[in-house]
């Protein structure tokens, strides 16, 4: 998995390039806490090129979505291709994420 | 380990970091097989989730070993095997997931299981005491179906003749019966579709490969009534079941409309039990809807018998002409016929059902040695070995006995309680009718409220005692037709036992 970093706006967009699992989530869970720590607590994640989740990886965005939600700020998802919007249907997670169909559309609605 | 040829096997190091090996694996695998790329992603998915709860959960803290993951490419689709040697597994512990509900969301327990069970078309767990655990995962591979196969002009005509009830005249059409061949798959489930539509119970007969393939390995024996246009007018075949490999289920019966009442059913009958008393099979079991009692009829003509009666196993089908407006769950009545019994059987029922149980082996003919007592060489051990069918289809659960421990009646209330919560319809539990502990516990089961539902026939002494649970169903025993007059008293006498119907008599007696 790589993962690219952008401010815009003084949103933190992150890219997720790859697969989300078991074995590299805690990467993701890092970076997360960094940003929140320093009260960066607007962030969209554009998931177009993340080709896998597992329920580790959609803890992790469970994770983000309380303490940011608890700071008051936005978590936003982006770009979910169909293999992967299928389990976050599956899971009951489009229930309580705010997912958009791609960036542009995040970012209007983040500011 | 011992691996047949047809499976790969991977002994992994119980490290979370490993799991993508085994994933990798899996979907070469499956690449091979012919899944789509959606498909193959969700595979990938069930099995991390499952090596994950594997690594998590089945060891002691630090501890390292290993655990073996079996894939074996099968016909219908893809097994999975997870086998370790770590702690007991114990399905009712995971809590229940339910995304219907926002706290279990956020929460999130359970999720990885209950992706597991969404993921695959079928999940057993095993324990095997001393010997550890299995989970094992199956996915059917869905190549082209029939009505990706068939013409939009077939399936007008088709639609065409059922409106005008267009048929052959009696007498005019002259066929024969023999083996499907290979090349015949395609006719025969265009035949289903004609016959069916998309509501036949077994999807396989929609798939051609499949029909193909399971006749090459045997798996199935299709038998077809074909004309002299070489149209195929009918279809029927023995299932050969993991289960019982010598106790085939006769399935997968039709005749296209068109050439109803020309007799191919009966050719087709008598030549698939001719077949099957040649080819040494122990019997045929048939599952009878009981919706109607057409089917039952033809099957009892050949000789099969009223053993079990399965109340609420599965969702309702819509059978094409018949009764469409049916939308309830459908109870099915198992029936048999024992074509090489053995005179060496001995079982040992419950006393309770003692007349019941005599009167089902005296209508199939048999006459099995009946022991109320248990041999005082049967020894207990401590953990019992229990595995659990799920079918996520029917919403049903079968628990199987293998061999009784100390612990069964722990373990029977505990996966029943679990099974209750997570709404599955029914829970089935077959005993083995020769393990003599049969006797001792059965009536301890029926406290739970499990009840009796009749006789699994097997093979060579591998009949089953099946008790079915009925979970906050009431089963409606006008509407479950029976053909046979046997049958009609086995209901009657399942009906008896019922603890619904005991508690309505109860209500009666004290007057509320």
């Amino acid at each position: 998995m790589e993962i690219k970093k952008e401010k815009i706006n003084e949103n933190l967009v992150l890219e997720i390039n790859g697969r989300l699992d078991t074995t590299n989530y805690s990467e993701l869970d890092e970076i997360f806490a960094e940003h929140i720590s320093k009260n960066e607590i607007n962030i969209i994640v554009d998931c177009k090129n993340m080709d896998y989740i597992s329920s580790s990886g959609l803890r992790i965005f469970l994770t983000a979505l309380k303490k940011i939600n608890a700071a008051k700020g936005k978590f936003f998802l982006c770009g979910l291709q169909d293999t992967i919007q299928e389990i976050f249907k599956i899971s009951g997670f489009t229930s309580i994420f705010k997912i958009f169909d791609n960036q542009e559309d995040a970012l209007k609605e983040i500011s | 380990m011992e691996i047949p040829k047809n499976k790969i096997l991977l002994t992994l190091p119980n490290k979370l970091k490993y799991i993508t090996l085994t994933q990798s694996l899996v979907r070469e695998m499956a690449t091979i097989m012919g899944y789509v790329k959606s498909e193959i992603l969700k595979l990938e998915l069930a099995v991390e989730e499952a090596a994950k709860n594997i690594i998590e959960h089945s060891f002691a803290p630090g501890e390292e070993t290993t655990f073996d993951i079996i894939i074996e490419p099968h016909i219908a689709g893809i097994i999975i095997q997870f086998k370790d040697k770590g702690f007991p597994f114990d399905p009712t512990e995971i809590p229940d997931y339910n995304p219907k509900i926002k706290s279990n969301i956020l929460e999130a327990k359970g999720l990885g299981t209950f992706l597991i069970k969404q993921l695959v078309d079928e999940v057993t767990y095993l324990n095997l005491g001393k010997n550890g655990k299995e989970i094992v995962l199956f996915k059917y591979l869905n190549k082209k179906s029939i009505k990706d196969i068939i013409s939009k002009f077939e399936i007008e005509k088709a639609e065409e003749d059922k409106k005008t009830q267009a048929r052959t005249p009696v007498g005019f059409e002259k066929f024969k019966v023999r083996r499907m061949t290979p090349d015949e798959a395609i006719a025969v489930s265009k035949c289903a579709y004609t016959t069916y539509g998309l509501t036949y119970v077994h999807e396989d007969i929609y798939f051609p490969e499949r029909i193909r393939e399971m006749n090459i390995k045997g798996e199935l024996i299709s038998y077809v009534a074909i004309n002299d246009n070489n149209e195929i007018m009918g279809h029927i075949a023995l299932e050969i079941e993991v289960r019982d490999t010598d106790f085939p289920q006769l399935g997968m019966a039709f005749v296209n409309p068109k050439f109803q009442g020309h007799g191919c059913m009966k050719s087709m009958n008598t030549k698939m039990i001719e077949d099957a008393v040649m080819g040494n099979f122990y019997g045929i079991y048939a599952r009878g809807v009981t919706t109607h009692p057409f089917s039952q009829k033809v099957i009892g003509k050949f000789g099969f018998q009223d053993t079990a009666i399965f109340l609420s196993s599965g969702v309702s089908r819509e059978y094409k002409g018949i009764r469409e407006d049916e939308t309830r769950r459908e109870s099915v009545v198992i029936m048999a016929n024992y074509l090489h019994p053995s005179n060496e059987m001995i079982i040992y029922p419950p006393k309770e059902h003692i007349n019941i149980i005599k009167k089902v082996y005296n209508n199939l003919g048999l006459n099995p040695k009946f022991s109320d007592s248990i041999p005082k060489e049967v020894m207990e051990k401590n953990q019992s070995i229990i595995k659990v069918n799920i079918d996520n289809v029917n919403h049903i659960a079968i628990i199987n006995v293998i061999e009784y421990g100390k612990d069964v009646l722990y373990e029977i209330k505990k996966s029943l309680n679990d099974f209750c919560h997570k709404r599955y319809e029914t829970i089935y539990l077959n005993l083995k009718l020769r393990d003599p502990l049969t006797a001792k516990y059965s009536s301890e089961f029926e406290k739970m409220n499990f009840f009796f539902s009749g006789i699994m026939p097997g093979s060579d002494n591998n009949d089953e005692l099946v008790l079915q649970y009925l979970n906050n169903y009431i089963a409606d025993y006008d509407k479950v037709m029976i053909d046979s007059d046997f049958g009609k008293e086995l209901k009657e006498y399942i009906k008896s036992q019922d603890p619904q119907t005991k508690n309505n008599l109860k209500k009666k007696e004290n007057g509320n």
